[in-house]
């Protein structure tokens, strides 16, 4: 386990930063303003009712935390943060830049209070740079156009496409979680903190990997294929429709080929009609880029004919079994059933004693020889541990109740 | 200002190859962590031969005139061995135990073959850690299970998440999970060992590439355990937001004939602020009104905005909506996105080729620290290093060095 001291100012854009950090030990408050987050009003919702209470945003990115309310903006909001801060180790936040230095809680002022702690900020954009002078807003969607990976996702006929759920933020809150720990690391040589700077439009644009290279070494544009496969050569099939939902599987070339091989076998002995247009081919050194389009498009229409009529499930553990590549296109339902993820005991049970329920939750994203990862609990409620806090920093049920009354907290 | 790198001082014994896992230790090397890779020129990382590269057209490129490798590999050094000559251990041991951290993503169980586990490492080094990062971890029934990105993006949710309803799915970004697990990696090298300073004791570390990715699918995961409900395919669409799209710009811009736009309107405010710049009639319809009017009648909006934006320029479409406080992106390819101002002013982009290379452009990390710069240095060429190891790092002699070149341990 490790124990840093963690403040998180941050929306659900950051959560996930310390959500990381209290999972593998660390003591994190999450600092909400009175009346909650933005995140709670971010769904979906348990039981699909919109409640600050039943975000499941908020739940998945807040377990292992202690929670408290605190208007920062306010003299007596302000000084209960720099107590806490005095002995911090980081605050993670992702307001506006400099919103926090008009406050008097930026880095400088933090940095006057505790030489050693770490400010990590995470923002569309970073804290410097035109798009930031400019006050440029930047969601989900914007990141993915601006950072370059989605242009080659999706149909070409259609708008290239993101992913269904929110990701360009939790990369970077990734990201922001890499540099706070390299961070803090770095202290222990010099007694000094840091500013760590994590723009989710870099995070994103750290996804590209070929792209800039193949415009500036090869003049190649990834070209929008849909579902398929386009590497300058063939343009191949990779989702495929079975009995029961999607398979994913793609030809290969060459030596690659020895990888498909067990499936067409497996097809010549349940005399798959039209096999034998293909089981003639040479699958241990199949010359793919020399075949003719229409050839290639034989070989997957008999393979599309075969899938249809088995199910996913058929279809995955003959692949195990026989070794060929091929998997079946999940989704959340056929995770939380998976045989590997299962075996690896993945998956956690989070305790919601106020509901008495205990719900599913996706686990440790390692595991290690000694125990470091592990969810203590869930997500807390508005201000559960206001009191506590407080306590802790020396103020009295009459200053506590003075705090409340005034909106503090 | 001193430029004094965070990672300093962390010696990484580095058996990563492909993607994923030098990616996880670009992050060390660029901020001052001495990373040596350990690999062989017999069975060459194949990112080292991956295009593009810098060889002249028509020649055969070498291993090391590949720009994937160098995007991957920068400020690392190179120790070219072959681990199947068993004299290669005399090497590799002591390097162990000078390491803080060897790192592996080769099928599990290579690295148990050479001797090398890590109970075998702790005999080496008691307080070592140890990363094996593999597609599905070290154990399990599908531990060896081969494959590609493809099919770990589709075991892993992705897909089925990516596209929209009434098309096959789109296995997003080829191999969308290995964009996720190096950096779950640096995080778990680092908590490690910040363990290791609290309690001496070092770690094994098992990632499974599958697992670390769930975590940015926390999200719809929970919506199926707590409500079975499941998230499926819907554009570009988002509940809190319309238009919320991309759509197509003027032909002839910076992207060619396929240039697009993201645009994002959350709030009535910015609703307000996109009518009056837009300023067609139809943005007064009653049936845009409100949110809740504009989700019922979404795709009629999304068309009506697609043909207002087609009469732009992308780049200052962005411009103008993003003046009148409204989120907007131009949709970047791999040339814009080498031209966007941000990404300059940031530096984001880097030239680092090698020796062989010249001039290479890779990108810099997404994570800055206001007390210091990455460094700009090039990856190595294969078993450019090796003489450095043998002779400053584990002080052989001129004799002995030539001893281990004659018994062609660095192949």
């Amino acid at each position: 386990m490790i124990r840093y001291k963690i403040l998180d100012l941050s929306d659900e854009r950051g959560q996930l930063t310390s959500k990381i950090l209290a999972d593998l030990g660390c003591q994190v408050i999450q600092i909400e303003r009175p009346g909650g987050d933005h995140a709670r009003s971010v769904g979906p919702f348990y039981n699909n009712e919109p409640d600050p209470e039943n975000s499941l945003t908020w739940w998945a990115f807040n377990t292992s935390k202690k929670g408290m309310t605190l208007d920062i903006t306010t003299p007596e909001g302000k000084e209960v943060f720099l107590k806490l801060a005095k002995d911090a180790d980081a605050v993670i936040e992702t307001y506006a830049p400099g919103y926090l230095d008009s406050l008097g809680l930026g880095y400088e002022d933090l940095k006057k209070i505790n030489k050693g702690i770490v400010l990590t900020s995470i923002t569309p954009f970073g804290q410097y740079g035109p798009y930031v002078d400019e006050g440029y807003k930047g969601g989900d969607l914007v990141l993915w156009a601006l950072g370059g990976v989605m242009y080659s996702q999706g149909y070409p006929d259609r708008a290239p496409n993101r992913l269904n759920t929110p990701q360009t933020f939790l990369h970077t809150s990734l990201m922001a979680c890499a540099g706070t720990l390299a961070a803090l690391y770095g202290r222990n040589a010099t007694g000094e903190g840091d500013h760590v700077d994590c723009a989710a439009m870099e995070a994103t644009g750290h996804l590209m990997m070929y792209e800039p290279l193949g415009w500036t070494y090869e003049h190649n544009i990834q070209k929008r294929v849909g579902s398929k496969s386009y590497r300058g050569v063939k343009l191949l099939r990779q989702v495929w429709e079975c009995k029961d939902g999607m398979v994913a599987m793609r030809l290969v070339n060459n030596k690659q080929s020895r990888t498909l091989k067990p499936l067409v076998e497996w097809m010549t002995e349940l005399g798959e009609p039209g096999v034998e247009t293909i089981n003639h081919y040479d699958w241990d050194d199949l010359p793919l880029y020399d075949m003719a389009d229409e050839e290639i498009g034989h070989i997957e229409d008999v393979w599309a004919q075969f899938f249809k009529k088995h199910t996913k499930k058929e279809l995955f553990e003959e692949a195990l079994k026989r070794r060929y590549d091929l998997t079946p296109v999940q989704n959340c339902e056929d995770l939380i059933n998976d045989e590997q993820l299962i075996a690896r005991g993945f998956f956690e049970e989070v305790e919601h004693e106020d509901l008495g329920k205990r719900f599913i939750y996706p686990g440790n994203p390692f595991k290690t020889s000694s125990e470091l990862y592990h969810i203590t609990g869930r997500a807390p409620h508005i201000g559960e541990n206001n009191e506590e806090i407080l306590r802790s920093l020396g103020y009295g049920d009459k200053d506590i109740a003075t705090l409340k009354e005034g909106g503090i907290i | 200002m001193s430029n004094r790198l965070p990672l300093e001082g962390i010696k990484i014994l580095d058996f990563h190859w492909v993607g994923a896992g030098p990616w996880a230790t670009s992050f060390f090397a660029d901020y001052g962590a001495t990373v040596l890779r350990c690999e062989s020129g017999l069975a060459p990382d194949p990112f080292r031969l991956a295009p593009p590269f810098s060889a002249p057209k028509g020649t055969r490129p070498t291993l090391n005139s590949g720009y994937m490798f160098n995007m991957l590999n920068s400020n690392k050094k190179s120790l070219r061995l072959d681990m199947k000559n068993p004299r290669s251990l005399e090497i590799v041991k002591p390097l162990i135990a000078e390491a803080d951290i060897v790192c592996e993503n080769m099928r599990p169980g290579a690295m148990a073959k050479w001797g090398l586990d890590y109970e075998k490492m702790k005999e080496i080094n008691p307080d070592i850690i140890m990363v094996s990062s593999c597609m599905q971890g070290q154990t399990g029934p599908r531990n060896k299970m081969s494959g590609f990105g493809l099919h770990l993006s589709a075991l892993g949710g992705w897909t089925s998440i990516t596209g929209w309803p009434d098309r096959e799915p789109i296995p997003p970004h080829q191999a969308y999970t290995d964009c996720i697990a190096p950096v779950h990696e640096i995080i778990a090298i680092l908590a490690a060992l910040e363990h290791r300073r609290l309690t001496g004791e070092g770690t094994y570390i098992d990632q499974s590439q599958l697992e670390s990715s769930m975590q940015l699918l926390s999200v719809p995961q929970l919506d199926w355990t707590v409500n079975h409900h499941l998230t499926e395919l819907n554009g570009n669409r988002d509940p809190y937001g319309a238009p919320h799209g991309v759509y197509r710009t003027a032909a002839g811009g910076p992207a060619g004939d396929d240039n697009w736009i993201a645009i994002e309107v959350f709030t009535e405010e910015e609703w307000e602020s996109f009518k009056k710049l837009c300023g067609q009639d139809w943005v007064n319809d009653p049936k845009f009104a409100t949110l809740a009017d504009r989700k019922a009648n979404e795709d009629e909006l999304d068309a009506l905005v697609d043909t207002w934006t087609k009469g732009f320029d992308g780049i200052e479409l962005q411009k103008k909506l993003q003046a009148a406080g409204i989120g907007a992106g131009f949709v970047h390819n791999g040339k814009t996105v080498l031209e966007d101002p941000h990404f300059e002013a940031r530096h984001f982009f880097m030239n680092t080729g090698n020796t062989e290379m010249g001039d290479a452009i890779r990108f810099g990390p997404a994570t800055k620290f206001m007390s210091c710069k990455p460094l700009e240095g090039y990856a190595p060429c294969i078993g450019e290093d090796n003489e450095w190891v043998c002779k400053e790092v584990l002080g052989m002699s001129d004799e002995k060095y030539q001893e281990y070149i004659d018994a062609e341990v660095f192949r």
